[in-house]
Order: C-alpha cells, then structure tokens, then sequence
C-alpha cells in the first residue's frame, strides 16, 4: 500500500537535496505515475504504482544520504534517469524515486575511447559530443533519448550499430555503485587510486557479474552515480541535420554507404547475414518490416491507415527488410566494402534497393536510424502507442533466430493477428540487428497493439512464442529461462541471495524486475 | 584427515597420487609464493567427476587447488595457500568437443592447449585469439579464466573474451553454464538441434557467474568447458615491423591502428623481448637485441573471408599511407628477422623449448597491470629508475606493451630477467618495482601474490562483497583457499 511520506523524512529529503528538489505535491506525483513506456504494452499497465515523494540527488553524497533516510524510515526507492521501462517507475507502495536529472555530468576520454556518464545524460547528448572528437557511444534502439548509464547497468542495450558498437553489457568499464546499503562499490580500475576508469573488472573476480546478466534490475539493485563506457570509431564528420522535425535534412555522411536489402527466404536472409558478419563491413544493420517502415513514414494515425490501405509499402517490405549502413575510413576502404556487400547478397538472393525509393522520408529514415537510432522508437509507438513482443528469443546465432525461432513467433502472431487482438500489420514484422560482425543476433518480433482497446490482449501473442519456443528448448525473453525448471528455481536462489546481501534492509523496489518476480511466484 | 581412497573411489586408483616428485611439481613456480607442498594430485578425466570432487570437498573440508596448465607456472595462483591441499590437475582433459566454421565457435575442456586447439581451426579456416607466444602446456581454458590479454587488440570487445559460454562447478559442486549454453535445452546437442552454437558471451537475467569466476584464480568454481569465439582465417597475411629509440611514436601509431580497425596481431615489444621470443639461445638473444631498435611496434594485416586478396591490398595501402602519414617506417625485415620468420615463428604460435621467458637468464619474474597506453612511458621510466635504485641492471627488464578492450586500455609487462639462483636475492626490487607502480596508478587487475596485498587494502566495499560472493557460491570455501583478498575466511 502506498503511503504519505513521514513528515521527518520530508525535512530530511529537503535539507539533502535542497527545497525545490523534492517533492510530495499531488500533481507532481502523478506525473511520475504513468509512463508509455517499453512494458507498456506487453503488461498492459496503463497507470503505474504512484511514489510517495521525488527527489532529485546531485550528487554521489546526495544518493547516499537519500538511501540512509529511505533506510530510517523505512521507504523504499528506485531511481529514475531518463526512463524508458514502465519498471523505472515505483512498482511497489511506500516508494520514493530518485530522478537523477541533475545528475547529467559527461566526461569524454578521447585518447582512450571512453566517456564517464552520470546518470542522465542521454545517448544523443554523448553521441554529440564524442563525434567532435571523431568517436561514438554505442546508442540502444530506445534511441538517442535513453541515458547510457541506465541501458549498460540496469537494462539491456543492443541497437542497430551493435555490428559495430556491442551491446551495453559489453561495453562497461568502472562503474560507481551506491548499493541500497548505502555504500559506494566500485568496479574495476576506480578501486585503484589513480589508476583511471578505463577497465570494470576486477580487481581479481569482476563483480560486474552481480550487477546484471543479459538485463540489469532497473535500480532493484541500487543507484549507478557514474560509469565509465567504451566509445567506437566515427570517422567524421559530426552528424549535422536541419529543417522540420521528425524528418529533417540530413547533410550527406562522407564514405558512406546506405542501402535496404531484400531477401525472400530466412534462409537467404541468415546465409546473407553469417557472410555480412563475417567480412566485418557493416556499421550499421536494422531489420523491419512493413509495419514499422509505415508507422516510420507516418505522422499520424490516419496517415497511417491510408498508408496501409494504399498497401505500396507492404508490397515492397512485407517480408521484411534490411537497412546497411556503411562508413568508411578511407575512400580506398569504402570501395572494397561496397564490392564486398555487393557480392554477398547477389550471392545469397538478395535485392538491394535504394533509400529514396519512397523518397526523401526513406532515406532519412534509414540515414538517421544507422547515425542517430531516431526512428526505431517511433516505429514502434506509432500508431497504436504500444509495441509488445512476440519475442521466442532475443539473442542467439543468426540460424537459431530465423530458422527455428522466428518460424515459431510469425505463427503465434497469425493466431492473434486474425483474432483482432493485435494489429494485422503483417505477421512478419521481426526487428533484429546483428552483433559484434554477426558473432550473435538480437531479434524482436513486434506486435502493435492498443492495449486501451477492450477487444487487445497485450502480451498474449509474446507468450504463446515464448511457450512454444521454450517448449522446443530454445530461450526466452532476454535469456530470462537459464536451464531446466530445477536449475531455473536454484539461478533464482543465487540471485536472491546475492539481493539479500546488497539489500539486507529490502529497502530497493525491486518488485518491478523480472527476477523479483519470479521470486514472488 | 585427507583420506586418499575418497579421491580414488572417483577418479580411479591410477589417478590419485602422492609420489613425493609430481607434489613438488605443483608445490612452487616461478613467484615469491611460498612453497606448499599439496597432498594429493588428482587427475579427473570428466566433468562428473570433477563435481563428485567438489561435492566430496565440501563433504569433508578438502581444499582444491585447480590446475589446468603444465608447468612452467609464473604467478603462484596454483600454488596451495593452505596445508593439506588438493591439486586438481586437470590437463589431461584435452578434448575438442566441437568446431562449428559457420558460427565461428569451438568448444574445449580445460587441458587443451593453444597448440592444439590452433592445429584443429586452422583446418576449418579458422583463428582463435591466443596470448603472446604462450608456453607449450598453457591451458585455453586456464588462461581466459585468468582474462590474459590476447594479440589481436580489435577483437578484444570486452575483458571477458574470447569466451562465449562455458560450464562451472561452482565451490558448492552445483553444475551451471554461463553465456548462451545456459539455455533451457538440457543438453548441448538438444541447443544445436534447434540451431544453438553457445554463442552468446552474456548469461541469462541478472547475473553472470562467468564474469565473477573470471580473474578469481579459482576461488569460485572450475571450468570443465569453454565456448571460444573464433574469428576467420587469413589467407593473405602480413607481419610489419616499426622500430624506434623512444616508444611515444609507436603509441601514437598503435593508438591510430586501432582507431581505424586495420590491424590483426598488434602489440610493441622491447628489444630484449623481442629476441628472447625468436632466439633461444642466451648468447644469439644478445647479438639480436644488438641489431635492434629499443622499441618495436610489431603488427600484421589480413585479408580473410570474401574477396581476400582485395581487402589485403585495402587494408595494406590505408596502412602505408597512415604509417606515412604519421612519420612511422614499417619494415618487413629488422635485425635480420624477415617477416615470414616472425609469423612462421610467433604468430598464432606457442613457445619453443625453453620457454622464452626462460631463454635468456633461466629464470624470470613477471609485473604486469593494466593502464592508459599513454602513460606506458612514465611506467617505464619509473622501471628503469627503480632497478637502478635497487641494483638491477636494466638491461635485463623486459618489456610487453599490449593494447586490450579495442585499445580502451593496455596490459603493461615487465620481465624481470634473472638466473635462478639470483632471483631470491631480487625479490625486495620486485616487491618495490610493484608498490611504485602501484602509487603511480598501475591497475592491478589480477592481483597475483604481493599485488593483492597492495590492491585491496584500498578496495574495501569491493572485497566485502567479493567475499559475500564467495559464501554464497562456495559455502565452504573448498576453492582455492586464501588468494586473491579471501584470506581468513
């Protein structure tokens, strides 16, 4: 149940964080309530858990003394930075949550690669930076709106230039941890005085494996102050655009290559993808389909709808589609990348076709996805403002994901799509990018759904995927399914006694995590 | 009362000993940790029996010291810290469970070595990433456990690589598997039915016991098997030598390379390295190091997979136009090494007999941490004035430069080279080298020996939790007793 926060425990908020940086009001509350956020759909939460206060910390010092109070007086809390998951909001009573925007220090170490984040900054405010020094953060598919700390310590963290970025589990140097105790745990190189940020294991066992597996706790299991993360090669220039949003005009990208490719079979499309990998070429990579490209082109609902109904773009993409980019450090590399690309997918049937093929709106759609991850957000939302997964498995080698697993998911999809309780954008409408040159891939198979509409069943289509790939041994949402049932049961032992350890007071709102709730059942 | 007919109910009575000889193996190496005779070698042939070990150790108190590697052993993490131990050796579990070219993967037990798992790959177009010229009996599995730094600094994604997945016995004998093994099929077969290849270097949910086992000198769990990503084959392939008196060029140039991805093998060496890799005898290592410049940036280019010819000249002349560009000479010859030699010699390749750390005073001693390739000349010019400061003649420091993370970071060695008999009379240069390195900021990332003792008293909340970890993964602390910050638990 949630409660009215103490009033000693408001005095002491204030006298940490400053008056104006806290807050009980009702208004301001409810505005921390609800959220159209990742989970959204798949749940079907509409209104969250409202907190009891806000607070928003500047300071490692600020966190600290907030999590003592929270421990005095017996509330729990969950910190918030840009907040993309409905479970960055308070998913149990009594809770109050820290809104790290005040803490949006950026730090970029050019000569080693990396950037010190707090907690705020977004990705898109990183990216901005570290272009000027010829260098890119690796930005999530949340878009450049996300905060870089939260995706790499709390969430997951793969996005279109995985290829050549990784993903936010990988990319983790130090870290700066206050742990729901109240104590600073520091990871890797910071433990030494002096020494810099630019590694986060060890010394000796790297704890970086207590803090998150496939996917972090969205703050169940503390507050990250500050990371260090590895920053990737961008040879230049600065990404620069103008004009009207959402589509702008990109200025030209130099030794660049942008195109979409076709494939007509998954098995094409996975021989393609192996080789593409392997050539180490791409810097960019997007899977979509028709549903996201129109819900991309659109503005509106009914643009939307007349979009479909017109059906041109279904024709040309409904079984899905690539987007390549390409960015060359040299004219020399350029050529040798293009002959190569081009190679490959007339080897394994594939059709390229050019960005302008719907004019200006595609191609700035696939420029600013592969340079500014903009528009994989938009995809998603739009227009029926909520995106669940039909997701049998998030990762794994590109065989597993087209030729087992997304078979399995397009079928469960059908069954809800002709029940009217999805959108029949077309069953095929799997988003997926390959990682680190295809050493592995992310896909997610989308399902648009209103999840106000009395007739949606949010999540279904996802759960029937996921029961039946999991029932032919494959895994689950973000690898969330480790073994048999028996060693599913003593990973959670593990886990719940790690969360014991770091919270011995049950202080962070853990609730809203998957592992909580697993332990919950 | 360590009893051995426990053990040998296990692994069979030819395989549990205490042939005075094979303790002394594995009671010493080549560190200042004290020696400790153990009281069994046991040598388990499968992953069950390694867990009947484990269980058996919790059962009655045995400590375990898990070994992977023949000797010679450098960094005493495999020399018992308590009485009465039991090392596990488990070198002779030398199969190569599976290669698969099209997922880039390779599957071995912990006593496969470099040698022979390369051997394998090389016939299916296939590389693995490999630390420098290791010795002939170095575990795969002995060595990523250990996160040692690997050649090929544009694949190192992460500190963790090159592993994928891999199976644990953790300290409490429960059998897991990290990274994308720790699926729900119940098998590795039933995962590759439905198209699984062990890929996936994450573990599922919240945690990774890969990553807290890693660096830990087995104080969580022993690794029965490891998934290795491996990476094409080059079919055309090119050593380049740049030499200079002083190192910043070099580092400006190794910065540069692998900002733009253009290099495989990349890491610069000293001289007296250098020679001690290629030469094997003391005197013919002089001569060589004679003919060389101090400081050696070596690297190579490869062209691999579609159009490999192409890419080879592609990446050649961005090369050649960088090098030029940033006033660096790249040479295929120096000092009378050719280099074909060097890459028939070296790369992808493990030690000759002696070892090379071995060759050139018989004995060695290593220092190595992790810092900014930036600051790798103020480290070595704090080396050089310590040795003279204690008496060692520089001249007999080796040095290894290895970029690691995509060049966020860089392994920094030191070779303390001595005739054995020497080596205990160099100990307070070696104590004194490391503390300085350490208050100069020197990041001590696998804290082997006096490095812990220096590391974790400024890490106090990491070691309260580190050690939480160990009681709860290893209730009994049956793994490796007293490493690492684990003493007196």
């Amino acid at each position: 149940m949630s409660r009215k926060m103490p009033d000693e425990a408001y005095e002491e908020f204030k006298q940490v964080a400053g008056e104006n940086n806290v807050s009980i009001e009702p208004e301001v509350l409810e505005t921390y309530t609800y959220m159209n956020g990742l989970a959204q759909g798949a749940m079907g939460f509409h209104w969250n858990r409202k907190p009891i206060g806000v607070v928003l910390p500047s300071t490692l010092e600020e966190v600290r003394k907030i999590l003592e109070i929270c421990t005095r007086y017996g509330l729990k809390f969950k910190a918030h930075s840009t907040a993309w998951v409905i479970m960055a909001l308070a998913t149990s009573g009594n809770v109050v949550l820290l809104d790290m925007r005040r803490m949006n220090n950026l730090e970029i170490n050019e000569r080693d690669f990396f950037l010190i984040t707090e907690s705020y900054p977004p990705a898109g405010v990183a990216q901005i930076e570290a272009m000027k020094k010829g260098l890119q953060p690796h930005l999530v598919g949340a878009g450049p709106n996300a905060s870089n700390l939260a995706s790499a310590t709390s969430m997951q963290g793969t996005g279109g230039t995985s290829v050549r970025t990784s993903m936010n589990e990988r990319n983790v140097l130090a870290v700066e941890w206050v742990l729901p105790t109240g104590e600073v745990l520091k990871l890797g190189s910071i433990n030494t005085p002096g020494a810099g940020w630019f590694c986060g294991d060890g010394p000796g066992p790297s704890l970086r494996g207590m803090m998150r597996g496939a996917v972090g706790q969205v703050s169940g299991n503390g507050v990250f102050t500050k990371v260090a993360l590895k920053l990737y090669p961008w040879y230049g220039p600065e990404y620069k655009g103008g004009g009207e949003p959402p589509f702008f005009n990109s200025e030209e990208v130099p030794n660049s290559y942008l195109k979409y490719v076709l494939w007509d079979s998954f098995d094409d499309e996975a021989e393609g993808l192996y080789r593409l990998g392997e050539a180490e070429i791409i810097d960019y990579n997007n899977r979509w389909a028709a549903g996201a490209f129109t819900s991309a082109m659109t503005t509106s609902n009914q643009e939307y709808l007349d979009a479909e109904a017109a059906g041109k773009y279904k024709e040309m993409f409904g079984k899905g589609f690539w987007t390549f980019f390409m960015h060359a450090p040299s004219e020399r590399s350029l050529k040798h990348r293009i002959k190569v690309f081009e190679k490959i997918v007339s080897d394994t049937g594939g059709e390229i076709a050019d960005p302008m093929i719907f004019g200006k709106r595609s191609y700035e759609i696939a420029l600013q996805n592969a340079v500014r991850a903009i528009w994989i957000a938009k995809a998603a939302y739009m227009p029926t403002s909520a995106n669940t997964g039909s997701m049998p498995m998030t990762y794994e080698n590109i065989d597993q994901c087209f030729k087992y697993a997304l078979p399995i998911s397009v079928n469960a999809k059908k069954e809800y799509a002709n029940q009217d309780k999805i959108l029949n954008e077309g069953a095929d409408n799997c988003y997926a990018c390959i990682d680190e040159d295809g050493h592995y891939i992310h896909i997610e198979h989308a399902c648009l759904i209103d999840t106000w509409e009395p007739k949606g069943e949010p999540g279904g289509a996802a759960m029937v995927g996921m029961a039946k790939a999991l029932s032919k041994g494959m895994g689950l949402l973000y690898m969330s399914w480790p073994g048999s049932l028996k060693d599913f049961i003593v990973y959670l032992q593990y886990s719940a006694q790690i969360q014991s350890m770091i919270d011995p007071n049950g202080i962070a709102d853990s609730s809203g995590t998957m592992g909580a709730s697993y332990l919950a059942t | 009362m360590l009893n051995n007919k426990d053990f040998e109910a296990i692994v069979g009575k030819g395989s549990v000993t205490n042939d005075t000889e094979v303790l002394g193996e594995f009671s010493r190496d080549h560190s200042y940790e004290i020696p400790r005779t153990p009281a069994l070698v046991v040598r388990p042939e499968n992953t069950e029996q390694i867990r009947s070990i484990v269980k058996l150790a919790n059962k009655k108190n045995y400590p375990l010291v898990p070994v992977s590697s023949g000797p010679p052993r450098f960094r005493g993490d495999s020399v018992p810290a308590v009485d009465k131990a039991v090392a596990l050796d488990l070198s002779g579990m030398k199969e190569i469970m599976w290669v698969n070219r099209r997922n880039r993967v390779a599957l071995v037990q912990p006593g496969v070595t470099f040698r022979e798992l390369e051997t394998e790959l090389e016939s299916q177009g296939l590389r693995c990433m490999i630390p420098l010229l290791p010795r002939s009996t170095k575990s795969i599995v002995g060595s990523f456990m250990e996160r040692e730094p690997t050649t090929m600094p544009k694949y190192s994604w992460d500190l963790g690589d090159p592993i994928a997945s891999s199976e644990m016995i953790l300290g409490d004998g429960y059998l897991t598997r990290t990274g994308g093994a720790a699926g729900p099929a119940g098998t590795l077969e039933a995962q590759r039915k439905v198209g699984g290849a062990h890929k996936l270097p994450f573990s599922p949910m919240f945690m990774d016991v890969k990553r807290i086992a890693q660096g830990s000198q087995g104080s969580f769990a022993i690794c029965t098997w490891m998934a290795l990503r491996c990476e094409l084959l080059p079919e055309h392939e090119r050593v380049y030598f740049a030499g200079a008196d002083r190192p910043d060029k070099l580092i400006e140039a190794a910065y540069r390379f692998i900002y733009l991805r253009l290099t495989d093998e990349m890491y610069i060496l000293n001289s007296l390295n250098f020679a001690c890799m290629l030469e094997s005898d003391p005197l013919k290592i002089e001569e060589l190091r004679r003919r060389l410049p101090y400081w050696i940036l070596v690297l190579s280019i490869g062209g691999y997979g579609e159009l490999a010819r192409d890419q080879f000249e592609c990446k050649e002349g961005d090369l050649i136009d960088e090098a030029s560009e940033l006033g660096v000479e790249l040479k295929e010859e120096l000092g009378g090494i050719n280099e074909s030699e060097y890459r028939d010699r070296v790369v992808r390749k493990v030690s000759g007999e002696p070892y090379w750390k071995l060759r050139y005073k018989g004995d060695a001693r290593e220092i190595f941490f992790l810092t900014s390739l930036s600051r790798v000349p103020e480290f070595c010019e704090a080396a050089r004035s310590t040795a003279e400061d204690y008496g060692f003649d520089p001249a007999n420091l080796g040095v290894y430069v290895q970029q690691v993370i995509q060049g966020t970071a860089c392994h920094l060695e030191f070779d303390l080279y001595a005739p054995t008999e020497e080596t205990a009379a160099m100990q307070a240069f070696y104590t004194g080298l490391s503390k300085k390195f350490f208050e100069m900021g020197g990041y001590y990332s696998r804290p082997y020996g006096v490095w812990a003792d220096l590391v974790y008293p400024h890490a106090e909340t990491f070691v309260k939790y580190a050690r939480g970890l160990k009681r709860i993964f290893d209730p009994n602390t049956v793994m490796n007793p007293e490493k690492l910050c684990f003493k007196e638990m």
